[in-house]
């Protein structure tokens, strides 16, 4: 076959000379104008073409060769939707979980489709497989003929699988999620609780509400559930030993402001808050404010020596009750002389108090319990936390009883960060239910002098080696504190035999770590504490027990109490002798 | 001579399609391979969240002190078990001769 014959028909075929000759060919009019007009286009598309093809070697050029495209070398990291729970989990310092959601199935029923008829059997069969069903809610609900109505918000997958068996038209499943709360009661007061709809109702659940609803961050509290759960043991065991109607406790960490452990009882379980009565869900530690007698010495006391007026040295006459207008201020260890300093609190004598009060003025005090944050209540991060209850008009006559603690309530929260400010070396933090670290909790605010924060704690520790808070010792842990036992009003008038009982130390006073509170509602005393329900007796053994099982938890390295360098950071200044000052053995 | 031209150029695009087809059959492949971890992934999650909650739940302090208790043979620590390094005596020296050293000795 030659070309002439493939090139077509208007092709004018020559003499055909050979298969070798070539022919040229030859076309002419109007098939070459068409001919020129296709070899323009066919030039134009190849161009266009050629264009493009060079366009994309260029920059394979550029990305091969030159490299000068950003470089993408590392592996995308593909996100998992974050969004996976409708509230993020609650966590104690060392990220034990403490409120967490869980799926769960909820039950429901479109009533449209349900036979009014068999509602009942249909509601008695559903209460075989879920016991905590309201049967004559249920059979009146799916009577309804309402379109979405829920039975139950949480079935097991068994008792999802019970409902299908059933196979009852109209019973419908959908994905839920339960709050759940693994550590029950322990920390029931702090955490709070939400409602079925997860809204949050109380504590950190309510205070945190939005950014729990927000995030997938858990909200890390400064509570240790360790400590945590020696408290509440170790406050369980004192309420049932003394036939208390409710304890409060509470660690403190005196530099930070955090609270390592706070427990009220009774409590309540937050998973089944049904069964919780209005005296369990209240939060003795924060919301409660007491009158809490002698341990306000302690306040008292600094306040005097930092005004710059009292000196240790100085002593005050308790040589008989005091007498103001139609109170009698009267000493329950009285010793009925004149007492020094150190010896008014060791003795916790209320004239002595009293009188060193009187001597400074109402000012001075009102001033200093405003800067230990008393008189407004304290900024802890839950909704329950109770106002101080103040004099009002701050009378002389409240000047002299709030010196020992009576005419001024306040929450245990209080009382303890107080504490704290005293030993730390005068420094006041806000408390916080935040974990936080030293560097996060700010300067804070200066209160007292170190040097009258340094004879606070050798105060404290005089009051355990010599005074009231002997059952509060801790070989090795240099524990010092103050005892407190004030009778409860009730009705404007006070109950002999309602006491208040509490115990507030710090530990260890060379070096101070924890501020540790125990406080008892009620106590009654027994055979072995001779029928006495005094802090002393009742809430003394309770600190020293908290104190020695967090030692040894944190592995706190004991002292040796008999070493001259121990002492000497605990030790009250000698004082010359004379007058009514025997405070050699200090 | 175009029709060569042509050849080798339309031979090039057939090549080119299919590479093309391969690949996008690849990166599908590969797309649903990645939708299925991340699915995977998030179960993964939801279980490892919801043994969490069992894990703490299990580790209640109150619960483990019952259990070692029950099986094991600790006592609660005491206030003298808790030493510092400087309290822990040196190693005394090895006396003079094989076999002196008590660590040595325990060696078959």
């Amino acid at each position: 076959m030659t070309r002439s014959s493939i090139a077509g028909r208007r092709v004018a075929d020559g003499d055909y000379e050979g298969p070798d000759r070539r022919q040229r060919l030859r076309i002419e009019g109007d098939a070459k104008q068409a001919m020129e007009t296709g070899r323009n286009r066919l030039l134009v598309g190849g161009l266009l073409f050629a264009m493009a093809f060079s366009v994309v070697g260029a920059r394979l050029v550029e990305v091969g060769v030159l490299g000068a495209a950003p470089e993408r070398n590392e592996a995308t990291i593909w996100d998992v939707d974050p969004d996976r729970f409708a509230r993020a989990d609650i966590v104690d310092r060392n990220g034990i979980v403490l409120a967490t959601n869980l799926p769960t199935r909820a039950l429901f029923a479109d009533a449209r489709i349900v036979d009014a008829k068999e509602a009942p059997e249909i509601a008695r069969k559903l209460a075989g497989i879920i016991p905590d069903l309201d049967v004559a809610g249920t059979r009146e609900r799916l009577a309804s003929g309402r379109a979405f109505i829920y039975l139950h918000r949480d079935l097991t997958p068994a008792q999802v699988m019970e409902v299908n068996r059933l196979g009852v038209p109209g019973l419908n499943f959908e994905d839920a999620e339960a709050r759940v709360y693994p550590h029950g009661r322990l920390v029931s007061h702090v955490i709070g609780l939400t409602d079925i709809d997860n809204n949050g109702l109380a504590g950190i659940e309510k205070r945190f509400d939005t950014e729990l609803r927000g995030g997938n961050e858990p909200v890390r509290l400064s509570l240790d559930i360790r400590v945590q759960d020696m408290l509440r043991e170790e406050l369980y065991k004192a309420m049932t030993e003394f036939s208390a109607i409710g304890a409060a406790g509470m660690v403190l960490d005196v530099h930070t402001g955090e609270i390592v452990g706070m427990s009220s009882l009774p409590d309540f379980d937050p998973n089944n808050i049904e069964t919780a009565t209005e005296d369990a869900i209240f939060n003795r530690g924060t919301l409660g404010v007491y009158e809490m007698g002698s341990t306000f010495k302690l306040f008292n006391t600094a306040m005097a020596l930092d005004s710059g007026r009292v000196s240790l040295a100085n002593a005050f006459d308790a040589t008989r009750p005091m007498k103001v207008s139609r109170f009698l201020i009267s000493d329950y260890h009285a010793k009925n002389r004149w007492l020094s300093v150190p010896e008014i609190l060791v003795y916790s004598s209320n004239v002595g108090s009293a009188k060193m009060a009187q001597f400074v003025g109402t000012q001075t005090q009102k001033d200093f319990l405003g800067k230990l944050g008393m008189l407004k209540a304290a900024a802890l991060e839950i909704p329950e936390v109770g106002a101080p209850l103040l004099p009002s008009p701050w009378r002389d006559i409240n000047t002299l009883t709030i010196s020992f603690g009576h005419g001024i309530a306040v929450s245990p929260v209080q009382l303890v960060n107080g504490v704290a400010t005293l030993v730390n070396g005068g420094i006041f933090r806000d408390p916080t239910l935040i974990a936080r670290n030293v560097q996060a909790s700010g300067e804070g605010r200066r209160v007292i002098s170190r040097a009258t924060s340094d004879t606070m704690r050798a105060l404290m520790r005089a009051v355990v080696m010599e005074g009231t808070g002997k059952k509060a010792l801790v070989p090795g842990y240099m524990v010092g504190g103050k005892t407190g036992t004030a009778e409860k009003q009730v009705n404007g008038r006070y109950k002999k035999k309602a006491l208040m009982s509490s115990f507030v130390a710090a530990f260890p006073l060379q070096n101070p770590r924890y501020v540790v509170l125990a406080m008892l509602d009620e106590p009654k005393g027994t055979k072995d504490t001779f029928g006495y329900a005094t802090g002393g007796w009742v809430a003394a053994p309770v600190v020293g027990a908290v104190v020695e099982r967090l030692a040894h938890l944190y592995a706190l390295p004991p002292v040796d109490e008999t070493e001259p360098s121990v002492l000497q950071a605990v030790s009250l200044p000698v004082m010359e002798p004379g007058g009514m000052l025997k405070l050699a053995s200090y | 001579m175009i029709s060569r031209t042509a050849i080798v150029w339309i031979l090039a695009g057939i090549c080119m399609g299919a590479a093309m087809i391969v690949v996008k059959a690849r990166v599908q492949g590969l797309e649903e391979e990645l939708a299925s971890l991340q699915t995977e992934i998030r179960a993964e999650e939801r279980a490892v969240h919801v043994l969490k909650a069992e894990w703490s739940y299990l580790n209640q302090p109150r619960v483990l002190r019952g259990l070692a208790e029950r099986h094991l043979d600790l006592t609660e620590m005491q206030t003298g078990q808790i030493i510092t390094i400087d309290d822990l005596p040196y190693r005394p020296a090895p006396e003079a001769g094989p076999g002196a050293d008590p660590i040595e000795e325990k060696q078959p």
